[in-house]
C-alpha cells in the first residue's frame, strides 16, 4: 500500500473501503505543497474539486459586507475540504489560506468525473459517502434553524391536516416528455425515467395536508411531480420555519432513508400536489445498487440533496454578518 | 418575465443600482443570473422620490421602450438622482404576435395624481379570459386610466380599488391589506374560470415612505400541457433583499454596509435577484411571503415579513 493510500485509509471518508479502490482514487489525486500565507481558493471562485490536508493548517474565512472578514474555522491534518463541490461544483462560499507550510491532496472534479464515467466502483462508493456527508451537514443546518432565535416570517396559518386515505388519489403517471424536463430527471434516458417511475406509485394530494410528520421514521422517498410541498421545522417558541419548498422535480422526506435517523422536518402540501412515492426497500436497492438505473438514481439524488443543502444554508450570510 | 427593483431608505445612488453594480438592473435586461433563458427587452421604467425635488411627495416617473444601456437620457438622469424611495423595472415578454411593446405597457404603473406605484414580475396565465371578469371590481373613476394591455396594470387597478382613498397617502397596513384583497379576488376569478396553472405574482408597491413586496404564485408547480417555456416557469420566481445603513461602493464593489443606527436599518433594497454576483449580504425572501417596509419620521426602516396565505 502506498504512503498516500495508507494516509487516505485512515480518514473517515474512506474508512472501510478496499485498499485497491482507495489506490484508484489516490492515483487520481495531485499532491501540492504550499508556503505560509498561500491562498488555496478565493470566495466566489468556481469550486473545482476536493482538498485533503496532509500536514499544516488552513484558515477559512468569509468576506463580510462592508469589507470586513470573519474567520469561520481552522483546519488541520486529516481534514477534508470541498466534498460537496467535488460532486456539484458551485462557487466557493469562503476563502482558504494556509497559516503555516502545508501539504495537501487535490482531487479535481474532472478527474473524479472521469472515474465515474468509467464506472469505477471506488468513485461510486466515494459519491455515496459524500451524499452521507451532505446529509449530516443538512441535519446540522436544520438543528441550527430549529434553535435559532432569529425572527422568521409571521405565519398565522392553522396546522395542515393529516393526509388521509381519501386525499391520496391514485393517478396515472405523467407523460415522459414532461418528466424529462423537471430537475430530478433532466438528462436521464427515457427508458430509465420510465423504469424509475414504474418502481413507485403516483398519487395526488389536496392542499394543506401533512405528507411526512416530524418524529416519524422515513418509510418512502417522495418526488414532487406537480405542485409544491413545504418543508417545515417547528421551533420551541412555536414558530414554524420553512427550510425548503419542493416544487416539480424536487424530492423530500428521504434523509432518514440514508442515515436511519428520525424525521425532523415535516412536509406538507402547500399547493395541491401530484407525487411519486418510492417505498423504502426499493430506495435501498437503488441507493446501494450497481446498475445503470441505480447510478442514474444516485446522480439525481445527489443533485437534489446538494440543491436542498445550498438552499438551507443561504441565510448564513446574515448570521455571519451579525457576529462581528 | 421581467426583473424588478425596490428601495426605501436614505438617499441611494440611482446610477449605482441601475448601471454600476456587476449585476445591475440594466445588465439584467440581457444577462440576468436567476432566470432561465429569458431576455428583458420590452421596456424600462422607474418611479423615484427625491426629497429635495419640487412636489417631493410625487415620484418622478420615467417609462420608455429604449434599452437602459443605450439610453443617454436615463444615464444623465441617474447621475443626478439620489432617491429615498424607488421602484425600477425591466420588462420581459415571450415572443408572440399578440404582445404589445409600448410605453403604455412599461412598469411601474401610476395613475395620474396617485402616490401609489406598482411593478410586477410574473404573469397571470389565461389573463385574456380574466380581464372582463375584473371590470366590476375596479372603481369606475380608475378604470378609465387603464391605458395598456397588460395583466400587471389590471392588478394595479384592482389594488387601487381596494384603497379607501386611492389618491391619498395609504398607511402600510392598508397597502398590505389591499394586496391581500387583490390576490384573493384574483384567486376567486381563477377558480370560477377553472384556471389552475402556475402564475407568479411578485409585486413591488411603493408610496414614497412605504414599500411592500410579495414573493407569491398561484398554483405553483402546475403547467399547461407542452408548456413551451417550462424551464422558465419551473423555478419559483426569485426575490432577494438586503438591509443596513447604506448601499455603497467600496474598492470597486457594492455592498449594503452596517447594521444601521443601533441595529435599526436605514436602507432597504429588494430585487428579483441580487445586484451583485457576490450574493453574501443578501437574503432570499421566503416563497409565499410579503415584506412590508416603512420609513419612520427619523428615517429609520421598519421591516415585517409575513407568510402570504391567500
Amino acid at each position: 500500500m502506498s504512503d498516500t493510500t495508507e494516509f487516505l485509509a485512515g480518514l473517515a471518508l474512506f474508512a472501510g473501503m478496499p485498499s485497491d479502490e482507495i489506490a484508484d482514487l489516490a492515483g487520481a489525486m495531485e499532491e501540492r505543497r504550499l508556503e505560509t500565507g498561500e491562498l488555496l481558493w478565493r470566495q466566489g471562485e468556481e469550486a473545482d474539486g476536493l482538498h485533503i490536508l496532509r500536514a499544516g493548517e488552513v484558515r477559512v474565512s468569509a468576506r463580510l459586507p462592508g469589507g470586513g472578514e470573519m474567520e469561520l474555522v481552522r483546519l488541520g491534518a486529516g481534514e477534508v475540504m470541498g466534498e460537496i463541490p467535488l460532486l456539484d461544483g458551485g462557487t466557493r462560499t469562503a476563502s482558504a489560506r494556509t497559516t503555516e507550510p502545508s501539504s495537501l491532496l487535490f482531487l479535481a472534479r474532472d478527474g473524479f468525473n472521469a472515474l465515474l464515467a468509467r464506472v469505477n466502483p471506488a468513485a461510486a462508493t466515494l459519491k455515496r459517502r459524500i451524499v452521507v456527508v451532505a446529509c449530516q451537514r443538512l441535519r446540522r443546518r436544520h438543528a441550527e434553524l430549529a434553535q435559532s432565535t432569529e425572527p422568521g416570517p409571521q405565519d398565522s396559518r392553522a396546522d395542515p391536516q393529516p393526509a388521509s386515505a381519501g386525499a391520496l388519489a391514485p393517478t396515472q403517471a405523467l407523460p415522459l416528455a414532461y418528466l424529462q424536463r423537471i430537475p430530478f430527471f433532466v438528462g436521464m434516458p427515457t427508458a430509465l425515467v420510465a423504469d424509475l417511475v414504474g418502481i413507485g406509485s403516483t398519487f395526488e394530494v389536496a392542499t394543506r395536508r401533512t405528507l411526512v410528520g416530524e418524529g416519524t421514521v422515513a418509510d418512502a422517498f417522495y418526488l414532487t411531480l406537480n405542485g409544491a410541498v413545504e418543508e417545515v421545522i417547528h421551533r420551541p417558541d412555536g414558530r414554524r420555519v420553512r427550510v425548503g419548498l419542493a416544487g416539480p422535480g424536487r424530492a423530500f422526506g428521504y434523509l432518514g432513508l440514508i442515515d436511519g435517523l428520525p424525521i425532523v422536518v415535516a412536509s406538507a402540501s402547500r399547493e395541491r400536489v401530484r407525487l411519486l412515492g418510492v417505498p423504502a426497500a426499493q430506495f435501498e436497492r437503488l441507493f446501494h445498487g450497481d446498475d445503470p438505473r441505480a447510478h442514474a438514481f444516485l446522480d439525481a439524488l445527489q443533485r437534489d440533496l446538494v440543491t436542498t443543502l445550498r438552499q438551507a444554508e443561504r441565510p448564513q450570510a446574515r448570521l455571519a454578518a451579525s457576529v462581528t | 418575465m421581467c426583473r424588478v427593483l425596490g428601495y426605501l431608505g436614505r438617499p441611494i445612488s440611482l446610477e449605482g443600482v441601475l448601471f454600476e453594480t456587476d449585476s445591475s438592473l440594466a445588465r439584467q435586461t440581457y444577462s440576468p443570473r436567476m432566470m432561465q433563458s429569458f431576455l428583458n427587452l420590452a421596456g424600462f421604467g422607474l418611479a423615484a422620490w427625491e426629497p429635495g425635488s419640487e412636489r417631493p411627495q410625487e415620484p418622478l416617473v420615467y417609462r420608455v421602450t429604449t434599452l437602459p444601456s443605450f439610453d443617454p437620457n436615463l444615464r444623465s438622469l441617474a447621475r443626478k438622482l439620489a432617491p429615498t424611495c424607488l421602484i425600477a423595472h425591466v420588462r420581459g415578454v415571450s415572443w408572440s404576435p399578440h404582445e404589445v411593446v409600448g410605453n403604455q405597457n412599461v412598469h411601474p404603473f401610476r395613475f395620474p395624481g396617485s402616490r401609489v406605484t406598482l411593478a410586477h414580475n410574473g404573469h397571470l396565465r389565461d389573463f385574456n379570459r380574466m380581464r372582463y371578469e375584473l371590470v366590476s371590481d375596479v372603481k369606475p373613476e380608475l378604470i378609465e386610466h387603464i391605458g395598456g394591455t397588460t395583466d400587471s396594470e389590471w392588478i394595479y387597478a384592482l389594488l387601487m380599488s381596494q384603497l379607501e382613498e386611492p389618491f391619498g397617502d395609504p398607511g402600510l397596513d392598508e397597502v398590505a391589506a389591499a394586496i391581500r384583497a387583490t390576490l384573493s379576488r384574483l384567486r376567486d376569478v381563477r377558480a370560477r374560470l377553472g384556471i389552475a396553472t402556475s402564475s407568479p405574482v411578485n409585486l413591488v408597491v411603493a408610496t414614497g415612505r412605504r414599500l411592500v413586496a410579495t414573493r407569491f404564485s398561484f398554483d405553483y408547480g402546475w403547467y399547461p400541457d407542452d408548456d413551451p417555456i417550462l424551464e422558465v416557469d419551473l423555478p419559483y420566481v426569485s426575490l432577494w433583499f438586503a438591509m443596513g445603513s447604506a448601499y455603497v461602493e467600496r474598492d470597486g464593489e457594492w455592498y449594503m454596509v452596517g447594521d444601521g443606527d443601533g441595529g435599526t436599518p436605514s436602507s432597504f433594497l429588494v430585487a428579483s435577484e441580487p445586484l451583485t454576483a457576490d450574493t453574501s449580504g443578501w437574503l432570499e425572501a421566503p416563497e409565499y411571503s410579503m415584506l412590508a417596509v416603512e420609513m419612520d419620521s427619523d428615517d429609520r426602516i421598519r421591516v415585517e415579513t409575513v407568510d402570504l396565505d391567500v
